[in-house]
């Protein structure tokens, strides 16, 4: 039986996305192990971390500066601004490497029912910055789920008295995907927006 | 080999504290005393549908009484014609809340809709011999149980349908801008006609499929009625999503949050029809009616095989109860033709007596069953 102490990180532990209680004691007992080496330098990570960690006040990424890192990076273009519901999905498309304009995280969709209402979302934010920063491109990178599609609606709605294109990622055949496996609704969705080849 | 069910486990469920069963993809006949515990096995079955199983009952009551443990699992092995799939679902009981959840190959999904994707059950149980007179969300839920067993992404439909006109009805009675109604409305009603086409989809496809059989069931007819499928039949879809939207624009309804949309395949009316007799259902006798749902079921077991993307199963609760022994016969001789894997209960072993070459027989007792070999020779 461990200590309260220990009992108590295991438990920290294994609340981590991806662990439970069997991962957070082996987790536990890593750290134990390498105490000197891992778990030093773990605490002092996180500290920093947890001391410097702020909400850019333009694009809501996390960072450890406000305006964040990819706000004031002078390679990033400025010309576009995707917008999106997560830092979680930021990351994910900084791991393409595919797009190089700026960011803006909306926070979520909106869902009444989940308490998304559209004050809660940073969609004032995005329409003060289409005003300011004048982006030639808003694109809209938000679930193919009803409360998305409401979401990019409603974004569409009120982004439309500005001088800017609004576009919206496609939805449809997943890469490697075969049509016959899948859903009707996605096969709907990617021959709507089926585009043309260029010779 | 052909697919089917090839074994199935639950633990501590209903009045089973731990079973295992392997039918092997072949046909399964269930008989035992009244309360002996047959219903709850075809029960166990129809959880590997979304939806809350052939009894609709709440989760807490599936769970064992004598268990101590806050949750029952079942887990079933299917094959698919290919290979073996492994799903398995779990009740999770505790005071404050009730949960299911599923896995397929031992990984946990994101949904109970994902089961969808792996069977295709069909059932009926003795409470839907009332089916004919009862409100028409009864016969909605019916028909959209065969479409989640039909169609891919069905589930789905349903359920991001429910919550989108959950949404509608919130955001439509607080103090919001009108643009987001707006827009929760542009979904309501592509939503709401994808919705109604695929039903209107399901009814042809079966009523096409029952017209086709040589069945010795009678012929039935299911109809569809509703202002969405008004609009479907009546116009090309950008012009029936317009009219869609202005119905539900020009809601003048009370505004709370009970309120639902005017129009939208929530408001279907379900309707059967006796086809030969040319009635409607709820006016035929208790044995046409039983044998009205029996063709709609067989019918729908040939379309799961021929278009479902999930293993087929039927589940013919006392199905053969009411039924004289002509037509008890031509049952067990048409569930043979369908080569569809079935699931039969009955009190009496003596009510199969012409099913001995098609299926394996089962004596239920408490909490337990054991097979009995008939294949031989039947009493
Ligand atoms: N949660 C539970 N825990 C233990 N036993 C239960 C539970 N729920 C139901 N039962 C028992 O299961 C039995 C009913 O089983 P079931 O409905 O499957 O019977 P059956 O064989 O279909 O009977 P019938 O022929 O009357 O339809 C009852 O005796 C009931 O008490
Ligand atoms: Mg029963
Ligand atoms: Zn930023």
């Amino acid at each position: 039986m461990q200590s309260a102490e220990l009992q108590h990180l295991i438990q920290l532990l294994a609340k981590l996305p991806g662990l439970g209680p069997r991962s957070g004691r082996r987790a536990a007992l890593h750290l134990v192990k390498n105490k000197q080496t891992l778990m030093h330098s773990l605490m002092v990570s996180l500290k920093e971390v947890y001391d410097k960690l702020l909400s850019c006040s333009t694009c809501g990424n996390l960072d450890t500066s406000d305006p964040c890192g990819i706000c004031t990076d002078p390679r990033r273009e400025n010309s576009s601004i995707c917008v999106i519901e997560s830092v979680a999905d930021l990351w994910a498309l900084e791991r393409t490497s595919s797009f190089k304009g700026k960011y803006h995280i909306l926070g979520g969709v909106l869902s009444i029912q989940q308490g998304n209402t559209p004050d809660k979302l940073t969609i004032q934010t995005l329409v003060d910055r289409v005003a300011a920063e004048k982006p030639q491109e808003v694109i809209l990178a938000l679930s193919a789920t009803p409360e998305g599609v409401t979401t990019t609606h409603y974004l569409v709605d009120a982004l439309k008295s500005y001088p800017v294109t609004v576009t919206g990622i496609a939805h449809g055949v997943p890469i490697g995907g075969e049509l016959d496996y899948l859903d009707d609704g996605t096969i709907y969705a990617a021959l709507k927006e089926r585009r043309p080849y260029s010779s | 080999m052909r697919p089917g069910v090839y074994s199935l486990t639950l633990q501590n469920f209903r009045s089973y504290e731990s079973f295992s069963i392997e039918p092997m993809g072949e046909n399964v006949i269930f008989f035992g005393e009244n309360g002996a515990g047959k219903t709850n096995l075809l029960e166990a079955l129809s959880l590997f549908a979304p939806g809350r199983g052939l009894r609709r009952a709440r989760l807490a009551d599936m769970l064992h009484h004598k268990g101590h443990a806050p949750k029952w699992q079942l887990d079933i092995s299917l094959f698919n014609g290919h290979g073996l799939i492994n799903l398995s679902t779990t009740g999770h009981i505790s005071p404050q809340k009730e949960r299911r959840t599923c896995e397929s190959f031992g990984k946990s999904e994101k949904t109970l809709n994902a089961l969808a994707k792996y069977t295709a059950l069909g059932w009926i149980t003795p409470q839907m011999d009332r089916l004919f007179f009862e409100g028409a969300s009864v016969r909605r839920r019916f028909i959209d149980q065969l479409g989640t067993a039909l169609f891919t992404g069905y589930a789905d439909m349903l359920s991001q349908y429910d919550n989108l006109v959950e949404e509608w009805s919130k955001v439509r009675s607080g103090p919001f801008e009108p643009q987001w109604l707006k827009a929760i409305e542009v979904q309501v009603a592509t939503l709401g006609l994808n919705l109604t086409e695929k039903r209107l989809q399901l009814s042809y496809l079966l009523n096409d499929k029952i017209g086709q059989r040589a069945s010795n069931f009678p012929k039935a007819q299911i109809l569809l009625q509703g202002e969405s499928e008004q609009l479907i039949s009546t116009y090309p879809q950008a012009q029936a999503e317009e009219m869609y939207l202005k119905t539900l624009a020009g809601t003048l309804a009370a505004l709370d949050e009970t309120s639902t949309p005017p129009i939208g395949p929530h408001k279907t009316n379900v309707l059967f029809h006796h086809v030969d007799k040319n009635i409607p259902a709820n006016l035929c006798s208790t044995g046409e009616q039983k044998s009205l749902l029996l063709a709609i079921v067989l019918a729908f077991a040939e379309l799961m095989k021929e278009y479902g993307t999930g293993v087929p199963v039927l589940l013919l609760d006392e199905a053969v109860a009411h039924l004289d022994t002509t037509r008890r016969t031509h049952l067990f001789e048409e569930i043979k033709d369908i080569n569809v894997q079935t699931w039969l209960t009955g009190t009496e072993m003596l009510s199969f007596k012409e099913a001995q070459t098609m299926a394996r027989f089962f004596h239920v007792l408490p909490g337990k069953a054991e097979e009995v070999e008939v294949k031989r020779g039947f009493l």
